[in-house]
């Protein structure tokens, strides 16, 4: 039997921030190869953005490939973003005018002490794939706390690569694989690769979301994330005027706002195309 | 909403450093041959590193460039309250002024053991004035936290005049008083920072009446900052309830303690760098 037709709806939008947006996440979807991908930067490294970024890229062109170039291919990614590291480590600083002379020395050591743990960022990629004896499955990588979601027809979890609580909270301090057991001269990545690669069959109907912690860390619960991205799809895809749509994903803002900060909100929910919707193939923003 | 903001440029946060500098701070560290202020002056540099780094931001070019998100005021004490560290004018104790001056003095508090008699009470007087004189301009912001470190009983009792600061509130809450009591031997069993259950009753304080007294001037930890110790790995097996009384016997502990300074706020945006070792 085939795979069936998905559609997405992907979305990112930046946190405002002191000094303008904060604008580290970084999404991907592949609707030929279904593929789903979510790279946060971390606040705390220098040059995150960048490494989302091309984890976004790099990660999503490995996904692609068959299964056995997967692993070696993402430490070759990992080599790349370590490369990168060493260059920054080795860039001029400069100053402020405004910086007094006196903090220089301090605040190189700080520099360089930053650039010790640059380019880092979460990880989280989903591929719908057939297996040989035509099995339907997902095939999950991720690093860090960018979650993974996969919700049966009826808006039931089937599975996530986050430790939830029992009503379906995410937790920020029970996720699988804490930050801080990142080796200093490791990127992020490296934990992905050793320790966290998931594969399951998919139920029928079936939906799967890739969402960054702003996103998750807005909704007391996965089932009412669920029933948010079904409530909102209509109206982010395609029916909604602008003004609907930005104060849709404003509210989220807010709640992030009101309880420990606003951050960036992204995400790739994959759902099957229902039949009465059409045949082919689609994506939407 | 209690102790739920972030420290932010616009809401910087406000600590105060109480610090003992009298003889005994010259007597060795428990399980090292220096004395007390020499490893009080080193973690404090690691920590006010700490806050200068997450103060720096990058501009046009790439160029770092300094944007305070702290504000920071001293009071050392022995006999009596020192407040000449500080500059006059309370605009200029954000973190870059503080530093700048700090730098130029050899990265030193000068601490020393130098003052004679420890008058605790007197020490919490001034920093009850001085938050009353700044409180307004923090309204808005992560409650001032009053980080007071000593090695020995005071002569006074300040226990009333810190219980009085609770009412010197921001609209996220009361200060924050977080006592480090050096050299303490108490009831509670820990091997170090790793397992630190934090003191939940004043019986695990004892049996020392003084550490017990701490205990009782000591916040209870709030959620936030609990959170932020937990993820940070500075105290991970922190207990909820617990209070912000830390009995110092090594030099690790010490180096923890102080750190807790930089668990203000609520971390949307920030979380504690890898801290230099010493």
């Amino acid at each position: 039997m085939p795979l069936p037709k998905y559609e997405a709806l992907f979305l990112s939008s930046p946190a405002s921030g002191e000094d303008g947006v904060k604008d580290q996440d970084r999404t991907a979807w592949d609707p030929q190869r279904l593929i789903a991908c979510v790279c946060d930067g971390l606040t705390t490294s220098p040059y995150s953005t960048n490494a989302a970024e091309h984890l976004c890229l790099r990660l999503s062109e490995i996904m692609a490939g068959p299964q056995h170039s997967i692993l070696p291919a993402m430490h070759t990614v990992c080599g790349e973003l370590l490369e990168m590291r060493a260059q920054s480590i080795n860039k001029p600083l400069l100053f402020d005018d405004a910086v007094p002379p006196v903090l220089h020395e301090m605040l190189r050591d700080v520099a360089m002490r930053d650039r010790q743990i640059s380019f880092q960022s979460t990880a989280a990629l989903l591929r719908i794939t057939e297996t040989p004896d035509s099995e339907h499955v997902a095939r999950a990588f991720w690093c860090g706390d960018t979650g993974i979601f996969v919700f049966r027809h009826d808006g039931k979890l089937a599975w996530s690569n986050l430790e939830l609580a029992a009503d379906g909270k995410v937790e920020h301090c029970s996720i699988t694989h804490s930050l801080p057991d990142c080796p200093d001269n490791a990127t992020l990545l490296d934990l992905a690769i050793e320790q966290s690669e998931s594969s399951a069959p998919i139920d029928e109907g079936a939906s799967f979301l890739v969402a960054s912690d702003g996103f998750y860390s807005a909704f007391p619960n996965c089932y009412d994330m669920w029933a948010w991205l079904n409530t909102h799809r209509g109206l982010l895809c395609c029916g909604g005027s602008v003004n609907e749509k930005n104060a849709a994903v404003r509210a989220l803002h807010q709640v992030l706002i009101d309880s420990s900060g606003d951050d960036d909100i992204s995400f790739v929910f994959v759902s099957p195309i229902k039949p009465t919707i059409g045949g082919e193939l689609s994506d939407g923003r | 909403m209690d102790y739920q903001k972030p420290v932010s440029r616009a809401n910087p946060g406000l600590v105060v450093f109480v610090l003992d500098d009298s003889a005994s701070m010259g007597d060795p560290l428990p399980g090292t041959s220096d004395p007390k202020y020499v490893w009080v002056e080193r973690y404090t540099k690691v920590l006010l590193s700490e806050l200068l780094a997450r103060s720096q931001e990058k501009g046009a070019g790439d160029t770092i460039r300094i944007k305070p998100r702290y504000f920071v005021y001293f009071v050392i004490y022995g006999g009596k309250p020192v407040t000449s560290w500080n500059a006059q004018d309370p605009h200029q104790l954000d973190i870059q002024s503080v530093l700048t001056k700090y730098a130029a003095s050899n990265y030193s508090l000068g601490l020393g053991g130098n003052l004679s008699g420890t008058d605790a009470r007197a020490a919490f007087a001034e920093v009850r004035q001085f938050l009353a004189r700044v409180i307004s301009q923090f309204q808005q912001c992560f409650p001032p936290m009053v980080f007071h470190l000593t090695d020995g009983e005071s002569a006074t009792d300040a226990e009333d005049v810190a219980g009085e600061l609770s009412r010197l509130t921001t609209t996220d809450g009361a200060p924050l008083i977080v006592n480090a009591f050096l050299g303490a031997s108490t009831e509670l069993d820990y091997a170090g920072p790793d397992d630190f259950p934090g003191y939940l009753s004043e019986a695990d304080a004892g049996p020392s009446e003084y550490g017990q007294r701490l205990f009782r001037m000591s916040s209870v930890v709030p959620s936030t900052i609990r959170a932020n110790l937990v993820s940070d790995g500075i105290f991970p097996a922190i207990r909820p309830g617990a209070r912000l009384f830390f009995d110092v016997r090594t030099k690790d502990m010490l180096k923890h303690t102080i750190q807790v300074v930089g668990s203000q706020g609520s971390r949307a945006g920030y979380m504690l760098r890898a801290s230099s070792e010493v």
